[in-house]
């Protein structure tokens, strides 16, 4: 990719998520950039195209993620994984503010992200039975430890949306902290010495 | 937006758990026996390897025979590859046989007639 593109995809990111993907016109995009409205022309022929170039990108980097699949054993093995979501959700965060909207226009980009989200689930699903046969978490039932990923994965994405809507700030540790306590009450007494020794010091 | 090739829902689930139990330690330690290998073979360190070419079946088979320096008829013959073409299979013989060997340059001389070999 030339330095441009990047330049106008970094721009068009940066606008989309001031001011959505609907109000940000290519004008804006261009002025972001200093470049000339012809020039964008140029590179990308309509807003259509930046948008799925930018999906390109969000996909790349949200399946880097995911190759990265129990690169550790212990429980900072899920904390550098929440490290990696927060960077990534609070970078692309007008994905999920604008959820219906691409929901409606763009249909393809909906059903690549449902493919990755359930890939993301299924990895939350296949970690929590790591760590009740690791010893780490109580067993619970099938059913409840499918409860419990998906209460997680939902912390994990809206989380930042939530905070946006109340007005409040965002912070990775607060991100973490609320993850994490959706896991502690599970801990059995060797997770709980295994979160105090690796991960309640990178919360406080 | 570019098709991209997909493996299925259930195939990643089963990669996923295949991955959590090939990570998983059960417990259970190793027993002494399991390392007797490093042993056994301790003695191929040092042996000579020498090249064989053997006609079987139409084709020349090379052979590498580890022989040790110490005990006279302590040795291992392992098949390697056959070639239709003898001048190539001699070519590989000593390709192959100074990838196996220790003492690379062949400085080490070892008559394998002295060993009497059987090809069966």
């Amino acid at each position: 990719m030339s330095s441009t593109k990047d330049k106008i995809i970094e721009s068009a990111i940066n606008m989309f998520n001031e001011h959505g993907i609907a109000n940000v016109r290519l004008q804006q995009i261009a002025d972001e950039s200093g470049i000339s409205v012809g020039n964008l022309a140029y590179h990308f022929k309509n807003k259509e195209a930046i948008v799925e170039r930018v999906y390109e990108n969000i996909f790349k980097e949200f399946s880097a993620i995911l190759s990265d699949y129990l690169l550790m054993d212990t429980l900072s093995g899920i904390n550098e994984t929440l490290s990696k979501y927060y960077l990534f959700f609070k970078e692309y965060r007008f994905f999920f503010t604008d959820i219906f909207e691409i929901e409606r226009n763009y249909p393809e980009i909906i059903s690549n992200w449902h493919f990755y989200i359930n890939r993301m689930l299924l990895q939350i699903n296949n970690r929590i039975s790591f760590d009740v046969q690791r010893g780490v978490l109580i067993p619970q039932s099938d059913e409840m430890h499918e409860l419990m990923a998906n209460n997680i994965w939902m912390s994990v994405i809206f989380w930042l949306p939530q905070r946006k809507l109340r007005g409040l700030s965002i912070d990775e540790k607060l991100f973490k902290e609320a993850v994490w306590s959706q896991l502690t009450p599970y801990l059995t007494q060797r997770g709980q010495t295994e979160f105090v020794e690796l991960i309640y010091p990178s919360l406080v | 937006m570019n098709k991209k090739c997909f493996i299925d829902y259930e195939t990643y689930k089963d990669l996923l758990s295949g991955m959590n139990s090939s990570t998983l330690f059960d417990g259970s330690l190793g027993k002494n026996p399991d390392m007797e290998f490093i042993k056994e073979d301790q003695w191929l360190c040092d042996a000579a390897v020498i090249e064989r070419i053997v006609r079987i079946k139409g084709l020349w088979f090379i052979t590498l025979v580890f022989a040790s320096h110490f005990q006279p008829y302590q040795f291992l013959i392992r098949k390697i590859k056959g070639f239709s073409d003898k001048k190539k299979s001699i070519l590989h013989a000593s390709i192959f046989r100074r990838q196996a060997a220790k003492d690379q340059r062949g400085t080490i001389r070892v008559d394998i007639e002295r060993y009497g070999l059987n090809n069966n």
